[in-house]
């Protein structure tokens, strides 16, 4: 294995680096505010090489997250910051490259009350949506209703990731209706103790919508700190009936399968256990096929674990596959509370368990990514180090390889 | 204010010389001062918010109303706090905040009292107070005087005071900054004199003024233009010292540095920046930026390199920045519900707030969260082609700020001397950059040689299976992919004698593999995947179903337990490759030998939408499309005829042309032929022949005569269209 040095210089530290559908461009994001697109340069006396397509400032804060749509929609990044908003952006082939003005910004996402702290573009071809999840708690689904001008990103749906707002907040904002912020649960505010008076001043006027964070209660009482907890997300890449995602579930250590019941709603699904602290990431293996699904998840309490999830059979019942709506907003606001979220439901159930559980990182994980087929997972940490883990020919999950900082490759386990 | 906390007032009044750090110790008055926000709805129960708290819970109280501003005495123990409707000495311990008096008492409504700032003196005034408020009265209040406080009116600002301030050492000097453009200093010692020295920025309205904590004489103010100035004022010339622009919009406050040389600045361009204002350099030693308009600053006390700040809007965080990293916030008290208004410093670990909430808050530095702490420190990205990006943190320390590699020393290690920041300037090496890695990392995990020439050559007909595997076979071998070559060679020797009988008898082969399929739904242990596929090749475009009403002719019974013995083998080698993720043999094995295998519906397309996002990737295209196009699924086929769309427009007026689909070569719009021949005026159906400089043309073979006499163009337009023949012909 080899490696090569890539110097960003970024002024500060970077939180992601993303390729294209490709594998021919990158975009780095910092914590010094700017976004930097690659290109890899295959041109010209058969020595190729990165270069800077641009590098601009995009947010006014830390940028957690950067990706690639599908280049079907054209040469489109999302990022997400700190600073609350995830913005759209093109390139414009009409401007020169480092002009800072190449990727122009075609929208933001404002409804976060909270830093946004992770994003996916939705797999699937054909619409182009978006999830994205804060601090506040909430996962919010947006689609662009052009994919063409990208100037429009109604708020499909959005749900609470906290299980104890449970599935009934989740709930759909009206088609064009998606800005300002639709209206919250008020149950779901703060957390077990609604403290009287306190809370109940700023919960009365909960459901008043666009007054945004001043709705919020008293000190204590349902406040979106920013340190409230870090969420993750990740679409669920294969095939299945309707849509289905992984999430982190902050401060309740663990990771929760959600899934579209067809219509508008998000309930949650089956539980990840055995995470002991927040859950930093989690990643869903692409299938290809295989019968069963992969899930990783990167761990504050320093483990990389890795799920399989089979298919409980017993869906032979279910009614034929319906065609995955991909219109949600024609169907009215469906709220109510009686609709037990495993009545009627579309998705497949899974059986969970853990295949894989690494500690080599002895230190916080941050992040876990699979490799397009599916097959390798690599993992990072405050420890310096990125690994790579492999299941070998007896099925049994192993370490590849590690890369680390200083820019040795530690020795490579051969998988069997 | 209820009125028992009015009656209290006597109590204060009653002793001669007021002084915050004795009155502490008198128990009696403490505890009354305490109690009569028992009176008060409100407040009895904010003290409360305290008990179920966690560990480091700032200390809490509600105020009645939203408030601006806050001062400390100097000796810390008391915080006077003031808003529109407020004005409250408090009494703040570690423990408890208590209120010590309500200067607001009675019904005045005077806008006098409608606070934008408020400071407590110091030395000589240190038991004095002064506000300023909104309609450009500064009020000094003296908290010794019995029955009202209110010390003195000073209206001679024509427009809100903004900001006042005392001079540090004697406390006799009060500075004020107002809206009406002028800077006042007045003489606490001379009760009736009007200002002693008025500075006229020659500027717009002032935001801040502070004195220079080292050099008292010396005072510096921000402006509404986005500049800051410094005076002196033993300069009887009534001329600033030295300006800088420092902001682009309003610069909203000031302070200086406890080294009375370097100030900072913060302004509504979401910035605060930081200045040597000995040096003639323009350009800030650092610049931080933050997310929201900077309303105030104030560095933090025995810590040299940081510096707290709240914002005007929209940002409920108290930030403490480092200025050497001037992205990521050190620490960020996050415990307001609106914008904190005021804050200070009461010693290096403690910083009181207010804010609209109605809140005072009395932070611990312990209490605040690290922001950096909720960061990701490295990041990972697969491409394609088997290759790792990452970016990896190599700093095993916590310091958010290395000592070591930063500053001033100029270690070769670290990259501080940043030249491509020419913008900002030659100060700017003094950032710190955390150290951490960024590379890629080659794995070779996918052959993308192989997998393309597979792609690009396999046979992927099922008509000839003996060809189609002995030729993949080939393939398979010559690019040193040995188990996929053996693979094929297994499927010739399962598959090719059936084919030949198969071409033989079509139909009775046929119904052979409808039998066997049969046999396999009764057998099969995934029963429900198989009804799945059987109804789906039904769809599928295959001519079972015509077939189904013979299918219980002749076949031989010996051949159906071969075919399901060949089914059992191909089911293995397919599950082998599906685990191995090989979907491309998968994709290309089904095609071959469909005819005979039966897969079921949704393993299917998961292999085909895998294989052809692959191909993708790669960019073979063509592959891909061949692929689509054979593959039995309908949803799968579609994916071809999404969205190929090819708009004419009109070469008249440009608009599109919407008609085609009626074959028609008239323009809706214009209703003008389109694509005319300039001599024959007939629309051009074949190939068209155009100048590039008038964009007149026509059928090629008139063009091609006309231009064998003429050098210009046949409509008149005057253009030379062979200006190219010619020029060569000349030289």
């Amino acid at each position: 294995m080899q490696a090569t040095r890539f110097d960003t210089a970024h002024e500060d530290l970077i939180h992601d680096v993303a390729y294209n559908y490709y594998g021919k461009r990158l975009v780095t994001c910092s914590s010094d505010q700017r976004l930097k697109v690659w290109d890899f340069n295959e041109s010209g006396n058969g020595v190729a090489q990165w270069e800077l397509n641009d590098s601009w400032k995009a947010h006014d804060c830390s940028i957690l997250k950067v990706i690639w749509a599908n280049p079907e929609f054209g040469q489109v990044i999302a990022s997400c910051s700190f600073d609350r908003q995830v913005k759209i952006w093109e390139e414009q082939e009409i401007e020169p490259k480092n002009s800072q003005k190449r990727w122009a910004e075609k929208f933001r996402l404002v409804e976060s009350r909270g830093s946004v702290q992770d994003i996916e573009f939705a797999p699937g071809n054909g619409s182009l949506r978006l999830a994205t999840c804060a601090a506040d708690g909430i996962v919010r689904i947006y689609e662009a209703l052009e994919p063409t001008n990208l100037t429009q990103w109604p708020q499909m749906e959005e749900f609470e990731i906290s299980s104890n707002a449970s599935s009934l907040n989740a709930h759909s904002a009206s088609a064009g209706g998606g800005t300002g912020g639709s209206t919250m649960a008020t149950s779901a505010f703060g957390s077990q103790a609604p403290s009287a008076l306190a809370g109940g001043q700023g919960l009365a006027g909960g459901s008043a919508g666009a007054s945004g964070g001043l709705q919020q209660a008293g000190p204590n009482q349902g406040r979106n700190s920013d340190a409230g907890g870090s969420y993750c997300l990740s679409w669920c890449p294969n095939r299945c009936p309707a849509p289905m995602m992984v999430v982190g579930l902050g401060r309740e250590n663990g990771a929760r399968i959600f899934k579209h019941d067809g219509q508008n709603r998000w309930y949650p699904g089956e539980y990840l256990p055995g995470h002991e602290k927040e859950v930093h990431d989690v990643c869903w293996a692409p299938s290809m096929g295989r019968s069963y699904q992969l899930i990783a998840t990167a761990c504050k309490d320093h483990f990389v674990r890795i799920f399989k999830l089979t298919e409980i059979s017993a869906t032979q019942s279910n009614p034929p596959q319906t065609p995955q709506s991909r219109n949600p907003s024609q169907s009215k606001l469906n709220l109510s509370p009686s609709a037990s979220p495993n009545q009627s439901q579309v998705g497949k159930r899974f059986k969970v368990e853990v295949l894989a559980t690494f500690d080599d990182h002895q230190a916080e994980v941050w992040r876990v990514e699979w490799n397009i087929e599916g097959t390798i997972l690599a993992s990072s940490g405050d420890d310096g180090t990125v690994r790579l883990w492999k299941a070998g020919f007896d099925g049994v999950w192993r370490q590849m390889s590690v890369i680390s900082a200083d820019g040795s490759n530690g020795g490579a386990h051969p998988s069997h | 204010m209820p009125a028992n906390s009015r009656g209290q007032f006597p109590t204060f009044g009653s002793q001669t010389g007021f002084n915050p750090s004795r009155l502490s110790s008198d128990s009696t008055i403490v505890t009354e001062s305490a109690t009569p926000s028992q009176s008060d709805g409100q407040e009895s129960q904010s003290p409360m918010d305290t008990l179920n708290a966690p560990p480091y819970q700032p200390l809490r109280y509600q105020l009645p109303g939203a408030l601006n501003a806050l001062s400390s005495s100097p000796d810390g123990e008391y915080v006077v706090v003031a808003g529109r409707e407020v004005l409250k000495v408090l009494h703040v311990t570690t423990q408890e905040v208590t209120e010590y008096i309500n200067l607001r008492t009675g019904s005045n409504l005077s806008l006098n009292y409608s606070s934008n700032d408020v400071k407590w003196g110091n030395n000589a005034t240190k038991n004095k107070i002064a506000t300023a408020a909104t309609n450009g009265a500064i009020i000094i209040w003296d908290l010794n005087k019995s029955g009202r406080k209110t010390d003195r009116v000073i209206s001679e600002h024509t427009r809100a005071v903004n900001r006042v301030c005392f001079q540090p050492n004697s406390g006799f000097t009060l500075l004020s900054a107002s809206q009406d453009g002028n800077i006042k200093a007045w003489d606490l010692r001379d009760p009736k004199s009007l200002a002693k020295y008025s500075y006229e920025g020659k500027s717009e309205s002032v935001r801040d003024v502070q004195f220079n904590p080292l050099h008292t004489y010396e005072f510096a103010a921000g402006f509404e233009t986005g500049t800051i100035q410094k005076w002196d004022m033993r300069n009887l010339k009534p001329i600033y010292d030295r300006k800088v622009s420092a902001h682009n919009g309003p610069c909203l406050t000031v302070d200086w540095h406890s080294d009375g040389r370097t100030l900072a600045s913060g302004g509504r361009d979401r910035t605060i920046k930081v200045w040597d204002m000995n040096s003639d350099s323009r350009k800030p030693q650092y610049t931080i930026r933050t997310m929201a308009s900077v309303s105030r600053i104030q560095w933090r006390p025995g810590y040299d390199n940081e510096i707290a700040s709240c914002a005007l809007l929209s940002d409920n965080g108290l930030h403490v920045w480092d200025v050497r990293r001037p992205n990521i916030a050190k620490y960020t008290f996050d415990e307001h519900s609106t914008t904190p208004t005021g804050f200070q410093w009461l010693s290096s670990d403690t910083i009181i707030s207010c804010a609209k909430d109605r809140y005072f808050m009395r932070h611990d530095i312990v209490g605040a969260y690290q922001p950096i702490e909720l960061l990701r420190k490295n990041g990972i990205g697969w491409n394609i082609h088997g290759d790792l990006v990452f970016s990896i943190d190599k700093s095993a320390g916590d310091s958010f700020v290395d000592e070591i590699s930063t500053p001033g020393v100029t270690s070769p290690a670290n990259r501080k001397q940043r030249r491509s920041r020419t913008s900002t300037g030659d100060e700017m090496p003094l950032q710190y950059i955390p150290p951490q890695t960024c590379g890629i990392a080659h794995l070779p995990l996918f052959d993308y040689e192989t997998f393309s020439v597979f792609a690009q050559n396999y046979v992927t007909s099922g008509e000839d299976i003996k060809m189609a595997c002995e030729t993949n076979a080939k393939i398979a071998w010559s690019m040193q992919r040995f188990r996929a070559a053996q693979t094929w060679k297994i499927i010739q020797l399962l598959f090719a004698d059936m084919d030949d009988e198969a071409s033989s008898s079509v139909n009775a082969s046929d119904n052979g593999y409808v039998k066997a399929l049969e046999d396999n739904t009764v057998n099969g242990t995934d029963a429900a995947s198989e009804t799945d596929s059987e109804t789906s090749l039904r769809q599928g475009g295959n001519d079972y179903k015509d077939h189904d009403d013979l299918s219980s002719s002749s076949s031989e019974s010996n051949e159906i337990s071969s075919m399901s013995q060949n089914q059992e083998i191909v089911n293995d080698l397919l599950s082998y490759y599906t685990e191995q993720s090989d979907v491309q043999m998968c994709v290309t094995l089904f095609l071959v030998i469909q005819q005979h295998v039966h897969v079921g519906l949704e393993q299917l397309e998961d292999w085909f939408t895998s294989y052809i996002d692959l191909l993708h990737r790669f960019k073979l295209w063509t592959s891909a499309t061949d692929i689509i196009n054979a593959c039995p699924i309908e949803a799968v086929r579609t994916i071809n005829m999404n969205a190929t769309t090819i708009n004419i427009a009109c070469n008249n007026c440009f608009k599109l042309v919407l008609s085609t689909a009626r074959a028609s070569w008239a323009c809706d719009k214009c209703h003008k032929l389109l694509n005319p021949c300039s001599l024959c005026h007939q629309t051009v159906r074949g190939l068209y022949v155009w100048c590039q400089g008038c964009n007149h043309g026509g059928h090629l073979e008139h063009m091609r005569d006309w231009f064998s006499n003429n050098s210009q163009c046949p409509t008149g337009c005057g253009h030379t269209c062979t200006l190219d023949m010619s020029t060569r012909s000349h030289s």
